[in-house]
């Protein structure tokens, strides 16, 4: 499964998208998987608390999971995955 | 008078008879519509709703905000005010940079302009005085070299600033815009084609920072300083705008902001992964996950930044210059390199040449033209071309074309380039091909596409100035989650949601303090900074109050002009034709949305009601 990353995310996991093989069937299990691979990304994307902190967006085949199950929300091993740290812009 | 933050003082310059006479501000109108964008309408409103946006009596007003050039952060921001020869309806359109502050430093909140020069002219404006002045030198050149000629820059360095048309509003093009220095637009709505019409090329303005406006030594100078600090710590502290840098490797330090790490342009690839971005004159809804990412903000900042310019009293730096190394256009340095033109010449286009993009918008910051209409008039453009329309086509992605025809259209050259110049509704029209023009109100949809950021369709529906993204931005909410995060692909709940955003937008505009403030303060912070500056009470409801107050009166202009509910459409594309990627399948809702939004506003089919406009005391 191809995870893609951007803006101040990329250089945490040294390039625009991260290859995961044999992918957790949920988007918990997938960032777990991902927090032990990349230092420094789990704080990025989690509070002190363990939630994912506000702005942050993951997105499953182009559906926020914030509009799905959350961190429970299902993946599919052909599902694409982005995540985004918190961005804003548009001038 | 008793109002802080103000010069107390407007110049009403008629270039017919060549008089320049001074007034004061009206108190009154000033705690009504607070400055700049709200005030710049009553202006308006009191020069005539039915006035034809191409004669002489049509007003083209320059005002500035209570904040404008004070310590406040991110209070460099000019609001040109007049009625749109591109919509017919009143507009109002912004540009950051240092023009702002200086002309408030020069003595002025608004310089008033009527009536037409028999010769060119420009304005020069220094210390409390506006002087008519011969442009027969400069007329004829583009944006870059007056600028040049004055002796200004596009920063800080000296205490000239230039605000200047190009050859396309000398030449009547309809979208054309105003810049300051040399990259700095107010570009929608036609602004520079109004000064064209009048044979005015520029304003040059004089001034240094000793005329800025300054709280009185004691309490009210620390209570000014305690609600600026609080503004620029939520600012500093944001995610989204806290300032960026780098390590010594040149990587990004840790809590840099995305949007000051990155510019505007950080949404491309968000907007696209969720199905938003139109593409191919919005045929379609996504392009791919490359073809986004090539023109990204993050691919410009890692490939082609030089620079990351600023504008007065911002820490936030947004503006990225780049230089383009290889290829026809290597050499070329610009900034603005910003999400709506690398939308609207990019995707919307199918178009994915970085250089091709900095190119064309370096071209609209000379010649002098909205980037945002240009994108969609050149796709329009490809679609009749596709569409075996015309008979000199355009293929999708011809970037050497793109060059060519922006060129055209500036110098009115050829005749496709004549009737593009008109716009992309009025060329549609002329095809006898209206439904391939994504416009409302006559102007050209910006980088949101209504059918996956449902909120946004409404909000370019019922925008008082023609398609706009920036009347009332729900991207916050359904995008980021500002204040709440909502569905994008849910239309309801969002004729409520967005009014919120046009009356919290409409008073930020008429402090006058960048857009971008709101994605780390809100009411709270401007209620303290108006308060003051001002001097008069504010509460966070009366800021919504006053908000509301304006939008009100801005649609109260339109529909004197001949304006109602039957204007507040979108392009039947978005309401009939499904959605791709992962919006797929869906349209925009507007009509149900509409109705819930015309309740939240209390209007009768898009119309403001005498008992509406008593309670906002718009009248008496
Ligand atoms: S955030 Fe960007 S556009 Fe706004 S004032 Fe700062 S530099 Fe200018």
């Amino acid at each position: 499964m191809q995870i893609r990353f951007y803006a101040t995310l990329r250089p945490l996991v040294g390039g625009r998208s991260v290859d995961l093989s044999d992918p957790p069937d949920t988007v918990s299990g997938i960032l777990e998987r991902l927090a032990c691979e990349y230092e420094g990304l789990h704080d990025q994307l989690f509070d002190e608390d363990g939630t994912v902190r506000r702005f942050v967006a993951i997105m499953v085949d182009g559906r926020d999971i914030r509009h799905i199950d959350g961190l429970q929300s299902r993946v599919s091993p052909d599902s694409e995955l982005d995540i985004f740290p918190p961005v804003a812009g548009g001038i | 008078m008793a109002l802080g933050g103000f010069a107390n003082r407007v110049a009403r310059i008629n270039l017919t008879d060549r008089s320049v006479s001074y007034e004061g501000i009206n108190e009154d109108d000033a705690r009504k519509y607070i400055g700049a964008r709200g005030l710049g309408v009553k202006y308006l409103l009191d020069n005539g709703p039915e006035t034809d946006p191409t004669s002489p009596d049509n007003m083209l007003a320059l005002v500035n905000g209570p904040m404008t050039g004070t310590e406040v952060t991110m209070s460099g921001r000019l609001a040109f005010v007049t009625k749109s020869p591109l919509t017919g309806t009143v507009t109002d359109s912004h540009m950051g940079g240092w023009s702002a502050a200086r002309l408030r430093w020069a003595g002025f909140d608004a310089l008033l302009i009527t009536g037409k020069a028999d010769s060119p002219v420009y304005l020069e404006v220094e210390d409390g005085a506006v002087e008519i002045k011969d442009a027969s030198d400069i007329w004829g050149k583009g944006i870059h070299d007056t600028v040049a000629h004055f002796g200004s820059d596009s920063g800080n360095k000296t205490d000239v600033s230039v605000m200047s048309i190009g050859q396309a509003g000398e030449n009547g093009v309809l979208f054309a815009s105003f810049l300051n220095e040399d990259d700095r637009a107010a570009g929608r709505g036609g602004t520079g084609a109004v000064a064209g019409m009048k044979n005015l090329k520029c304003v040059v303005v004089r001034g240094t920072r000793d005329g800025r406006w300054r709280p009185e030594q004691g309490e009210a100078r620390q209570k000014f300083r305690e609600a600026q600090g609080a503004h620029l710590k939520l600012i500093m502290e944001s995610p989204v705008t806290a300032p960026s840098s780098v390590n010594d490797d040149g990587t990004l330090k840790d809590g840099s902001g995305a949007l000051s790490a990155f510019g505007t342009n950080v949404l491309m690839n968000a907007v696209n992964s969720i199905g938003g971005l139109g593409t191919k004159n919005s045929q379609l809804t996504q392009t791919t996950p490359e073809a986004a990412d090539a023109v990204s903000g993050e691919t410009m900042r890692n490939e082609y930044l030089t620079a990351e310019p600023t504008c007065h009293a911002c820490p936030v730096a947004c503006k990225k210059e780049v230089e383009i190394t290889e290829g026809p256009h290597a050499g070329l340095k610009m900034e603005s390199f910003e999400y709506e033109p690398a939308w609207s010449l990019g995707a919307n286009c199918g178009n994915d040449d970085p250089a091709v993009i900095a190119k064309v918008i370096d071209q609209c910051n000379d010649y002098g033209m909205d980037a945002i209409e240009i994108g969609n008039v050149i796709s329009m453009y490809m679609e009749a071309s596709e569409r075996g329309y015309v008979d000199t086509p355009l293929d999708w992605g011809d970037g050497a074309g793109m060059v060519r025809v922006t060129e055209e259209m500036a110098m009115g050259s050829s005749s496709i380039g004549q009737t593009l110049g008109q716009g992309t509704a009025k060329a549609a029209a002329a095809w006898g091909h209206s439904e391939i023009s994504m416009t409302v109100k006559g102007q050209a949809v910006p980088a949101y596409d209504p059918r996956g950021i449902k909120g946004e369709g409404l909000g370019y529906a019922t925008s008082n100035r023609g398609a706009c993204h920036l009347r009332g931005y729900t991207p916050a909410s359904e995008l980021l989650g500002i204040p709440v995060k909502t569905d994008p692909l849910d239309w309801d709940g969002k004729g409520p949601l967005l009014k919120i955003f046009q009356d919290l937008h409409a008073f930020s505009d008429s402090l006058d303090l960048c857009k971008f403030s709101a994605f780390a303060v809100g009411a709270p912070e401007y209620a303290a900074l108006y308060e003051n500056v001002v001097g008069l009470p504010m509460s966070e409801e009366d800021v919504m109050v006053a908000g509301e107050r304006i939008y009100n009166l801005e649609r109260h202009f339109n529909n004197l002009a001949g304006f109602d509910g039957s204007d507040d459409s979108l392009p039947e594309r978005f309401l009939t034709e499904p959605a791709s990627g992962p919006a797929e399948g869906h349209i925009c809702e507007l009509d149900q949305m509409k109705e819930q939004y015309y309740e939240a506003r209390g209007w009768d089919d898009g119309v403001v009601g005498e008992a509406k406009l008593r309670e906002l005391e718009i009248i008496s």
